[in-house]
């Protein structure tokens, strides 16, 4: 695959990550139910919702995890795919694609825990937690994420663009 | 790449790379991503309804993005904000609904708050304790789009379509009903109380549902009525106690029925009357009155009307008016008994009465008191009647079965004897006394009622007499008592039966005689008297005239006169040759004394005359009482001799030993006419006549017979219990000619030397 061809790719699992980001935040990724109380919970009302319970740290991590870093993920590939041929920053950006590929590794905890504790947290009447539509699109962004920093290879940061 | 090195080394020129104007496959995806969003977005967007906005009073429980709208059980919205209204009189509820509840949204939707109610009429929303309170809605007739809606304050009773048939009671108070009480068809829930309420003119009306699948069984003619919570009944028989069902127990319910063939349909909201009870509710009769002087023990509402003992009726209403000495009832009957109400009906009170004569209402005890009701003869339907406090005793004569026949009894007195006693026929009851009135001459007359089947035993010669509630009966050897049955022991009856043969038949109305005792009644013969010297013990009607210690007779008066006592006795059938001319009598008491103890069970009969057939052809009707110290011995029977003796201490009741053997009684001891001798009368046993001889020698074997002899002291005598002495004779000569009844003979005073003992 000529690196066109793959920056193509990247583009286009980028773009993809970033529509999908839209519903991922706005539909419920999760709905518990304790007691008879039924919560449909996206990803910032779980975080609000941690926040209400008294668990700071725990909001900030999640918030951190799953609502910034894919968003910072995207946006770093965004400033890679725009800086593609230019010969700045070469180092820098090397470094932040290799962070990416890292941080690439757990980038699936969200939907990890969430199924664990779908499968887990079946009280019956009392408590049970079901999975939403929003998780699919929560973990196709983590995807395209994860697809479009493997596509983007760090040598091309140093390749002169073949015009 | 590697593609491309070959390409440089042979040409080098501007390469024109044929797919960089292709747009790569990768640009799949951001498209497909983008579709499902859209779609996503598109679809939410489709299933979203109108907006509406509900007030209501409170909205307890409710939370803006999380309480549902329900309808029919599936979420068809959702609350999307919350807030009051610009002057904190209401919540203003914005409701979200979604694409398939649109109709919702429409005129005459109801919504409420479901929350739960948890009481002892009714257990409803169980489902919101756990998840929380929601709106609920039930869609309405309209067809007009609305947005704006007002919400219930609380759950209709009727959660989906709306009730097909409503109709009103009206009472004058409605104290168990309320809403959901049940309401009754035969024993089937058919419907509720959906409201009750105070209308204009102040009556209490309960909004009434009845289910749309029975809605068939409610006629024009269908008359309500309140079922109480619990009904304690009392009847003849019967105690019961009943419990229209587990839900009815606290509240009670309604109850409704048409009487009789059903008529007519019933629209929506017509209005029918709630009668108070059962009964009531059956008296659909028009309105009588009825006049009483006195209304103790009735009470509007609540007594009955018995015809036949079945009631057929209810007093709705008491009037006292302010002038007057009267009491006005208005009442009702059942239809099929109202039109028998004729003008010249009776309606009579029904308290309980106990007396000595009998018991009559007593089922009034706890029932409390009643109205009978006789209907008049054919004719109008009255409307104003007069009624009657006061029962005559009658209450027997309803019991008169058809071909009973009555008859006059007269007699001088009727001790508590009231119309009712019982006429008893050997033991079993063949009638009842009728009425009781004065004679026509002194006395007092008596009609009773003899049933058929016991007609053929009232005959001429039948004597009918007074049974007493209790008799004690005492002869000898029998004591006796014995009562007639439970009815007889409050008054006593009257007892009959023929003493005589003859059949002859009775008409009806025929006079008896009533007799004081049966002993009078079975008396036939015609009557003696007898004279004694002393009358003490003497009772008419009660002395008994014996004959061998049975009854033979029985006094019926005493008169006594200057210098005796006269009795005037009648025998009993077949005792007549008692009347005959030389017949004995003698009065017997007890007598306690050295010699003897007799007459012991004239202690309980009393004093009774004993009797000794006379020898005579003809019959007597007056005879003088004989005086002697045994009285009972005078009827003993046997061979009579007369003993005459210068002086002895025997006395009658000395038995008369042969070879040591009684064989005779020495039954009178009296002088000679004049007066020189003792002239004892002794009675020997038929069966030993033969042994009394010309040569028989007879002597005085009272002194003990004591013989000093060598060695001993010999002391004869056979038996130390001879207080009255003893007679001993020996016939030496058996061939010697026999002797006639009535033979003297002297007696000795002591065993002739020449009768050795053996």
């Amino acid at each position: 695959m000529t690196d066109a061809a793959r920056i193509s790719w990247t583009k286009a699992l980028v773009v993809s990550g970033l529509v999908m980001y839209i519903p991922a935040n706005l539909l419920p990724v999760m709905t518990i139910t304790i007691t008879g109380d039924i919560e449909a919970l996206t990803v910032l009302g779980g975080v609000q919702e941690l926040l209400h319970s008294g668990l700071p740290l725990v909001a900030g991590i999640v918030f951190l995890a799953s609502f910034v870093i894919p968003f910072l993920k995207l946006a770093v590939m965004c400033w890679l795919l725009m800086l593609h041929g230019s010969t700045r920053l070469c180092a820098e950006r090397a470094a932040a694609l290799r962070i990416l590929h890292q941080i690439g590794t757990w980038s699936m905890i969200d939907i990890f825990l969430l199924s664990v504790l779908a499968a887990v947290g079946q009280l019956g009447m009392l408590a049970s937690v079901r999975p939403e539509p929003g998780v699919l699109f929560f973990a196709g962004v983590l995807l395209f994420t994860l697809f479009a920093a493997d596509m983007y290879k760090p040598q091309m940061i140093w390749r002169p663009v073949v015009a | 790449m590697s593609s491309n090195s070959p390409n440089k080394e042979v040409v080098d020129g501007e390469v024109v790379s044929s797919r960089r104007a292709r747009i790569s496959w990768a640009w799949l995806f951001p498209i497909l991503a983008l579709g499902a969003t859209g779609w996503l977005f598109l679809n939410n967007w489709l299933s979203q309804g109108p907006e509406v906005t509900i007030r209501f009073q409170e909205a307890p429980g409710i939370q803006p993005g999380k309480t549902d709208l329900i309808y029919r059980g599936v979420q068809a919205g959702k609350v999307m904000d919350a807030h009051l209204d610009r002057d904190l009189g209401a919540v203003v509820l914005r409701v979200r609904l979604k694409a398939f509840a649109r109709e919702l949204a429409r005129e005459g939707t109801d919504f409420w708050i479901e929350q739960p109610i948890i009481s002892l009429r009714e257990i409803s929303g169980i489902e919101s304790i756990i998840q929380g309170n929601s709106i609920h809605a039930r869609i309405g007739e309209g067809t007009k789009v609305q947005t704006e809606f007002v919400g219930l304050g609380a759950a209709p009773l009727v959660p989906l379509d709306a009730p097909s048939l409503v109709v009103k009671l009206r009472a004058a108070a409605v104290p168990f009903l309320g809403r959901s009480t049940p309401v009754f068809h035969r024993g089937v829930r058919v419907g509720w109380v959906r409201d009750k309420q105070l209308d204009e003119s102040g009556d209490a009306v309960a909004e009434v549902v009845i289910e749309e699948k029975y809605t068939g069984v409610l006629h024009a003619n269908s008359r309500f009525w309140v079922l109480p919570a619990t009904s304690l009944s009392a009847g003849p028989g019967s105690v019961s106690l009943s419990i229209p069902g587990v839900e009815a127990l606290l509240y009670g319910a309604v109850a409704f029925d048409h009487f009789g063939s059903p008529t007519g349909s019933v629209e929506n909201g017509q209005e029918f009357a709630l009668s108070p009870d059962e009964a009531s509710a059956r008296a659909t009769g028009a309105q009588f009155q009825i006049v009483f002087d006195d209304a103790a023990g009735l009470r509007a509402g609540m007594t009955r009307i018995c015809f036949r003992g079945k009631p057929v009726g209810v007093v709705d209403s008491i009037a006292v008016p302010p002038v007057g000495e009267s009491v006005v009832v208005t009442a009702r009957l059942e239809a099929p008994f109202a039109s028998i109400a004729t003008d010249g009906s009776t309606f009579t009170i029904v308290r309980p009465s106990i007396t000595p004569e009998g018991i009559t209402g007593l089922e009034t005890v706890v029932t409390g008191a009643y109205i009978d009701f006789e209907p008049g003869p054919a004719g109008s339907v009255g409307t104003k009647f007069l009624g009657k406090s006061v029962r005559p005793l009658d209450w027997n004569l309803a019991e008169e079965l058809p071909g009973a026949v009555r008859y006059r009894l007269v007699a001088n007195s009727v001790p508590a004897l009231q119309a009712g006693a019982p006429v008893f026929f050997r033991g079993l009851q063949a009638g009842h006394v009728v009425s009781k009135q004065p004679g026509d001459e002194e006395g007092a007359e008596l009609w009773i009622s003899i049933r058929k089947e016991f007609q053929k035993f009232v005959r001429s010669d039948s004597r009918f007499w007074h049974v007493p509630a209790a008799s004690v009966q005492a002869g000898p050897g029998v004591l006796d008592f014995r009562f007639e049955g439970i009815a007889s022991l409050w008054q006593g009856g009257i007892g009959f039966e023929s003493f005589g043969n003859s059949t002859e038949p009775v008409a009806s109305g025929e006079v008896f005689a009533l007799h004081a005792s049966r002993k009078l009644a079975a008396a036939v013969s015609p009557a003696v008297k007898i004279s004694f010297l002393d009358g003490q013990g003497f009772l008419a009607g009660q002395t008994e005239l014996r004959y061998l210690g049975l009854p033979a007779g029985v006094v019926e008066a005493v008169r006594t006169f200057p210098d005796r006592v006269e009795v005037t006795a009648r025998f009993y059938e077949g005792f007549d040759f008692l009347r005959r001319d030389g017949s004995e009598f003698a009065v017997v008491r007890p007598q306690i004394s050295i010699q003897s103890v007799s007459g012991l069970e004239t202690l309980v009969s009393g004093v009774f005359i004993v009797c000794v057939p006379g020898k005579g052809e003809g019959y007597a009707s007056e005879f003088q009482a004989i005086d002697t110290s045994m009285p009972e011995l005078l009827d003993q029977t046997g061979f009579e001799i007369l003993l005459l003796a210068s002086s002895t201490a025997i006395d009658a009741g000395a038995p008369v030993l042969y070879n040591d053997t009684q064989v005779g009684e020495v039954v009178e001891k009296t002088l000679t006419q004049d007066g020189a001798q003792i002239l004892l009368r002794a009675k020997i046993r038929e069966e030993f006549r033969h042994l009394v001889r010309e040569s028989s020698v007879f002597w005085d074997a009272t002194a003990i017979d004591a013989k000093v002899g060598f060695f001993k002291v010999q002391i004869n005598a056979p038996s130390v219990v001879a207080p009255a002495g003893r007679v001993e004779f020996f016939t030496p000569e058996m061939d010697s000619p026999g002797v006639g009844a009535g033979s003297r003979f002297s007696l000795l005073q002591q065993r002739p030397k020449s009768f050795r003992r053996r």
